[in-house]
């Protein structure tokens, strides 16, 4: 096929040179299959005796992504200083939101960095947590109201969804008659006033109508993981309402890291992280 | 205690170390210069500067009048056709490494026929025509509120603008628009269809049209603060619905306090970890990452403790005795930081007689050491001050001093696993590699866009949402 005399290996130059002669020769002969020409070239080369930075401008240019070498990267790593203050204050953050109090007052100590919020509020906030996460909704609506009456009244959602799960663990403990008289005394009345409220209040008492309560329709409200959604919705408000972020920063560091690696693929071949546990760099696909 | 002496080889001490020397020199580049404010601000970081005034050198042959603040624009003469437009544009193109630029035109007169108008042009603009007249450039005109965009006819834009009115132009680099405002509200974007830097741009052509101009030395109208913040939080939804894996947080929380020896907090979220609803999944207690975690945690626990409250006569001799071999060479890098570090203690503790002494009988021995005479210079300057920790070496000083020496010492005895075969790999924690990548990512990005929009800042990161 490689007829043409400046092709052929007796033509003189180096490898390299000769391979970007014939890689050009392709280019303009037939502009279209570049990658059915690296193949062929690589049947009529010696591509061992190619240097790794002719092959990666050459890949570059079959698939015009930048390719950034391992070490060219790591240089780049380098470069980018991050203060440990500013990592010590990631973790704080961390097991403040998530409400590791103890952990927290520890991490102070030994790292003698300064939590953003007030320990002691965390405590509280965690007793209202675990209260609904153990199904003790009053005792949890009466601690919130303690902590600071306004979270409920400018609630309205949260306090239904309270209301609502209070239902549900009496439901849970069969106490049928209870229930019924809560759901038409208390729940009814914010049915009435709101549309998404009468839906969730309609499927709630439907439990009541099955048999078989677990495999029902509507047998998700009494999975474990009805309790957690209600704690979560409610730890969400405690933060709020004392002007802390109720979501820890680091997740949020995670997903960017996850994205710009997506975006940046488009554009260029480089070492990834995969793997977030182990940070573990992951040479660039040649 | 007694994991003293392991068989294995003398640690990395070289690339350890130069490590951690690196750092110190860095900080005191940084940190020296300024004492009270820590960080530059972000823009300056970026080392861009900004249009601050109308440019006064191209003149677009003498139609309009700049006044002496080059800060307003008068029309004085009645126009004749459209090639005699007072056009000007900035002293300085737009700087690209942010999310936003913006500017401020104030119309304090729009005389006989108010043929007003804001935008961007390029450095090859004729400066005789209305911005967006030509090709690459854009202009939001006044006399008819349209946008042009490149050629003579223009677009349904926003409302038109007179006497009195305020109007903005801005870039959003992330949306790689135009976007105009007045008086405070945005009128419209545009896609912003021109490569390289392109100048403010304001123009005046019917007689007596007079402007101001606000680079913004002056509070703008508009409220830019507000409007980045909303912009930021679109970009943060398109982020938030990525997907990690659950716990992946809480995995990196556990590293991190492994890697730096921080054993009483691991303690404490592993129990906690165990009774949250549901129990987080925590990594088996024999896997090679977890034995490699805790490898000496209670040593270097106990070692950071000590360096951290200044004790280090006590560090040398607890190192002697359990890692002879990371003190043993008297000129290493970890000895020169404890023995500054001693120093620093000494002058901390208003010590200075025993601080001099002390300084003479040991730095000598560290010449070689490259960076040795800078930082030595930084921990004699503390001599010459009455209050040290307010002069431009105040950071030795501080926590984070202590804090360096007790990561170097800490690192050192990681690599003293025998486990380990890359030194480096001891240096960063997970953390501290995913913060990398993704601040590298994120410049590389920019790069790749023309060098548009922000990077990646952990500081921004860490302070946002704070509200009061």
């Amino acid at each position: 096929m490689l007829t043409h005399p400046d092709l052929s290996p007796r033509s003189g130059g180096t490898e390299a040179d000769r391979f970007e002669k014939i890689f050009n020769y392709h280019a303009i002969i037939s502009s279209v299959d570049l990658m059915a020409s690296l193949e062929d070239l690589s049947d009529n080369l010696d591509v061992n005796s190619l240097e790794t930075d002719d092959l990666a401008d050459f890949a570059a240019m079959a698939t015009s992504k930048k390719v950034i070498t391992r070490v060219d990267w790591e240089k780049k790593l380098n470069d980018v200083k991050v203060r440990k203050e500013d990592m010590n204050k990631l973790v704080m953050n961390f097991l403040v939101t998530e409400g590791y109090v103890e952990a927290a007052e520890k991490f102070r100590l030994e790292s003698g960095t300064e939590p953003d919020i007030d320990l002691a509020t965390i405590t509280d906030r965690m007793a209202v947590k675990k209260a609904v996460q153990s199904g003790n909704v009053e005792d949890a609506i009466e601690k919130v109201n303690d902590l600071n009456p306004e979270i409920l009244d400018t609630n309205p959602q949260l306090y239904f969804h309270l209301q609502q799960q209070r239902l549900i663990e009496l439901i849970r403990n069969g106490k049928v008659e209870e229930a019924l008289e809560f759901a038409q005394e208390e729940l009814a009345p914010r049915g009435e006033e709101n549309q998404g409220f009468l839906q969730e209040l309609e499927r709630t008492v439907a439990l009541l109508a099955f048999e078989d309560v677990t495999n029902c329709p509507v047998g998700e409200l009494l999975d474990i993981s009805q309790r957690l959604k209600t704690a979560s919705e409610v730890n969400a408000a405690i933060l709020t309402s004392q002007s802390h972020e109720k979501d820890p920063k680091l997740p949020s560091l995670l997903k960017m890291l996850v994205w710009v690696q997506n975006q940046l693929d488009e554009k260029a071949a480089y070492p990834r992280i995969t793997d977030l546990s182990t940070a573990a760099l992951e040479d660039p696909a040649s | 205690m007694s994991e003293a002496t392991s068989q294995s080889e003398p640690p990395a001490k070289d690339l350890i170390g130069s490590y951690f020397l690196d750092l110190w020199l860095y900080t005191s580049k940084t940190l020296a210069l300024k004492p009270e404010t820590e960080l530059k601000s972000e823009f300056e970081e970026e080392g861009e500067e900004s249009p601050t005034a109308l440019d006064t050198l191209n003149s677009s042959g003498g139609f309009s009048v700049v006044g002496p603040d080059k800060l307003s624009l008068l029309y004085p003469n009645a126009n004749l056709h459209g090639h005699d437009v007072g056009v000007v544009q900035a002293n300085r193109p737009a700087p690209l490494k942010r999310l936003l630029y913006y500017f401020e035109m104030y119309v304090k007169s729009a005389g006989a026929k108010g043929q007003i108008s804001i935008g961007f042009t390029t450095s090859a603009f004729k400066l005789r025509r209305q911005p967006g007249w030509e090709a690459n450039s854009y202009g939001y005109h006044g006399d008819d509120g349209l946008l042009y965009r490149g050629h003579g006819k223009g677009d349904p834009f926003g409302p038109t603008y007179t006497t009195g009115d305020t109007v903005g132009g801005g870039i959003n680099y992330a949306t790689q628009e135009f976007f105009f405002t007045k008086n405070g509200v945005v009128v419209g974007s545009v896609y912003k269809d021109v490569k390289g830097p392109v100048f403010p741009t304001v123009a005046v052509h019917s007689q007596n049209e007079e402007v101001t101009v606000n680079f913004g030395k002056d509070p703008f109208i508009f409220d830019l603060k507000a409007y980045e913040a909303e912009q930021r939080d679109k970009q943060q939804s398109k982020i938030d619905n990525v997907h990690i894996p659950q716990d992946a947080s809480y995995g990196i929380i556990r590293s991190y306090l492994q890697h730096y020896g921080y054993e009483e907090t691991l303690k404490l979220l592993d129990i906690a970890g165990k009774s949250t609803v549901p129990p987080v999944s925590v990594v088996p207690e024999n896997s090679l990452n977890e034995k490699d975690g805790t490898y000496a945690l209670n040593q270097r626990k106990t070692l950071r403790q000590l360096i951290k409250s200044g004790k280090i006569d006590e560090t040398f001799s607890t190192l002697g005795n359990w890692y002879p071999q990371i003190v043993q060479d008297g000129t290493s890098t970890t000895c020169f930081l404890l023995h500054c570090q001693k120093f620093i203690e000494l002058v901390r503790d208003g010590k200075l007689e025993e601080a001099i002494m002390y300084g003479r009988s040991e730095f000598d021995k560290f010449k070689k050491l490259s960076g040795f005479d800078d930082l030595v210079k930084d921990c004699a300057a503390l001599l010459a001050y009455e209050q040290p920790s307010k002069s431009s070496v105040g950071y030795l000083l501080q926590e984070s001093q202590r804090e360096l020496v007790a990561d170097a010492v800490n690192t050192m005895i990681l690599s003293t696993n025998p486990n380990v075969k890359d030194a480096n790999l001891c240096v960063h924690s997970c953390l501290e590699r995913l913060i990398r990548q993704v601040t590298a990512c994120f410049l590389e990005k920019r790069s790749l866009n023309g060098d548009q929009g922000e990077a990646f800042q952990l500081s921004r990161i860490l302070n946002s949402g704070k509200k009061g």
